[in-house]
């Protein structure tokens, strides 16, 4: 079941890169119509097959004489490039999943421990109203603070823009982690209370077994099919949302060098020619979707884990 | 007031209403969106744009001297239909998908490989690379398929929500009772599934309505939107410029001015903010009140 599954991703994943490169090669010509003086009319684009099939060609040759993706200017390898910023955007992906995940889970049980109790206003609610406000305002609202702060004299001096500082580093964790924290503190609520008044917590707790036990050991274990079925959500999340946290964090990671091989141009002249970077955007491509592959895996593995036999409904 | 959420939110949503039909002849709303190039104080010194938040100026203005307030509320209509073409079309896809995968294998198959396909592609990287492409970029319809393409790349996910359901549903004993009391297939979907469908599938619009302004806001960002146009500058070439009157287009400066000029992206993402949160909100309202009305509550233990 588990290797069947993984299989399944494979193959799906395979057939996204294929899909994302035939659109990378896109042939690019355009013909530009224009007026009197030379003045821009209008551009048609006209696709051809064997155009297409051409570029693929090129593609795989380029390649294979290259033995990689090219070089640059800065004496790296282009797959080195890649790789190195890569790894930089990994750097405060990875963690902010993994925070994101743990303390998402802690929160969902936090939540529904309070839930009748004083405090409970820090439950639940809380969890939702983070998921219902945009985290691009938080992270705008947290940026314009620290710097407030810091011109009030109330904060040290926290550098939030930058790539190679620490607290910028800690601050994308943070940014990035904030979506996935209250969107799993939200499964994981509702997945403990949809296993309220099972048969089996009852006879766990005929035996004499602690609530805290009982919730730890027994019902956490049926919650974490549930919840890690939602990892592909917070992590496609995470990874679009990377775009916009190096942007305004000016971060210098995957995100914000694919944005700038593929981004549109600012201005164009007639007769130009619409290349765009696709050696370095073919290698994020494959990067980027192999992240979300192992998520994938990681999730079925972790499913297959926790309960061998998936319970039926 | 047992829905509280329910009550503020449509409160919420009314004001937006009347703000986008309205807006433009309030008298405080400036609807020639007159640009000011300065502006002399009784002290006799001068200001230049953006102006910080002053009178005339609730939220300040931009770098044209637009007042900002006057931007969000004549913007409202545009961002707002937007949103709503994308929904539309987004669900006339999902829905017939949705139900047809109900019913027919085939379908089934075909909804969860395009459900599986684009989890593979973060929304804004997937955006941001196909605008680009020469087909679209020239386009006269350009905005159109924007907003085709934002409506496709979650119609797989909403199609499976909603065949989810209605698949829960047929579980449920009472299903069985209609079977056997005789119900042929067209009135089991109409009188059984339908009345549990269709509150659910509201709820997930409206959430929907949200979650489409959120991503149409982080395209802002990063300089992807809607509509584009060309003009020619003093060197012959043309620039990509934006007409449009969208909020997120006024992002565009936003990693200089966030620096100096906090009024104009702060502004902004609060009008986004406030608004996603007043749809989510509602949704929530909506679903206690769903609840409350056909007991499908449950009981907390």
């Amino acid at each position: 079941m588990v290797l069947r599954s993984i299989f399944q991703q494979t193959l799906l994943w395979l057939i996204t890169i294929i899909l994302f490169l035939s659109l990378l090669l896109l042939p690019r010509s355009t013909t530009y119509q224009t007026g009197a003086g030379g003045m821009y009319v209008s551009a048609s684009y006209n696709y051809s097959v064997d155009a297409h099939l051409k570029q693929f060609k090129d593609f795989f040759q380029y390649i294979k004489d290259k033995k990689g993706l090219g070089t640059v200017n800065n004496g790296y390898s282009l797959t080195e490039n890649v790789w190195r910023t890569f790894q930089k955007s990994m750097l405060i992906t990875i963690p902010a999943l993994l925070l994101g995940f743990f303390l998402g889970v802690a929160k969902g049980i936090f939540d529904y421990r309070i839930r009748n109790r004083r405090g409970r206003l820090f439950g639940v609610s809380t969890t939702r109203f983070f998921l219902s406000i945009p985290d691009l305002f938080l992270i705008i609202a947290l940026q314009l603070l620290i710097m407030e702060g810091f011109e009030a004299g109330l904060l040290p001096h926290i550098i939030v823009y930058g790539s190679d500082q620490p607290s910028v580093v800690l601050l994308d964790i943070i940014f990035l982690s904030i979506y996935p924290l209250f969107y799993i503190a939200n499964i994981t609520f509702f997945s403990i209370r949809d296993e309220q008044g099972m048969d089996y917590i009852r006879t766990a707790f005929s035996k004499g077994t602690s609530s805290f036990k009982v919730l730890y050991r027994h019902v956490l274990k049926n919650c974490f099919v549930k919840i890690l079925s939602h990892t592909n959500t917070i992590t496609l999340y995470t990874l679009s949302n990377l775009f916009i946290v190096e942007f305004l964090t000016n971060y210098r990671g995957a995100a914000f060098f694919f944005y700038e091989t593929v981004m549109s141009p600012k201005y164009f002249m007639v007769g130009q020619d619409f290349t765009i970077g696709v050696y370095p955007a073919a290698g994020y491509v494959i990067l980027f979707t192999a992240v979300i592959f192992l998520a994938k895996v990681l999730s079925v593995i972790g499913r297959g884990l926790v309960s061998p036999l998936e319970r039926n409904e | 007031m047992k829905n509280w959420k329910l009550w503020i939110s449509s409160l919420f949503l009314l004001i937006l209403l009347f703000f986008v039909f309205a807006g433009p002849s309030l008298p405080f709303v400036d609807s020639d969106l007159k640009e000011t190039g300065v502006i002399k104080t009784e002290k006799g010194s001068f200001l230049l744009p953006p102006f910080a938040p002053r009178e005339g100026y609730p939220l300040g203005s931009n770098h044209k001297g637009v007042d900002i307030l006057s931007l969000i509320i004549m913007g409202a209509k545009e961002t707002l239909t937007i949103v709503v073409l994308v929904i539309v079309i987004r669900y006339v896809l999902a829905i017939p998908l949705a139900i047809g995968g109900f019913y027919s294998k085939l379908l089934e198959k075909i909804l969860q490989g395009w459900q599986q396909l684009f989890s593979f592609m973060p929304p804004i990287f997937f955006v941001t690379f196909f605008v680009t492409l020469p087909l679209i970029f020239f386009s006269k319809d350009r905005g159109l398929w924007v907003i085709l393409i934002l409506a496709v790349l979650e119609t797989g996910r909403v199609a499976e929500i909603i065949l989810q359901n209605m698949k829960e549903t047929k579980k449920r004993p009472y299903i069985e009772a209609g079977i056997v009391a005789g119900g042929t297939p067209f009135r089991m979907f109409k009188n059984y599934y339908m009345p549990v469908v269709i509150p659910h599938l509201i709820i997930l619009i409206i959430n929907d309505l949200g979650r489409v302004l959120f991503l149409l806001a982080q395209l802002g960002i990063v300089h992807v939107y809607v509509t584009h146009k060309f003009i020619t500058n003093e060197w012959g070439a043309y620039e990509v410029v934006n007409t449009s009157l969208a909020w997120p287009t006024m992002f565009s400066t936003i990693t200089a001015d966030i620096f100096t000029y906090q009024w104009i992206p702060f502004s902004v993402i609060a009008a986004i903010a406030v608004t996603i949160y007043s749809f989510n909100m509602f949704a929530d309202g909506l679903q206690k009140f769903f609840e409350l009305k056909y007991r499908t509550s449950r009981a907390d233990l």
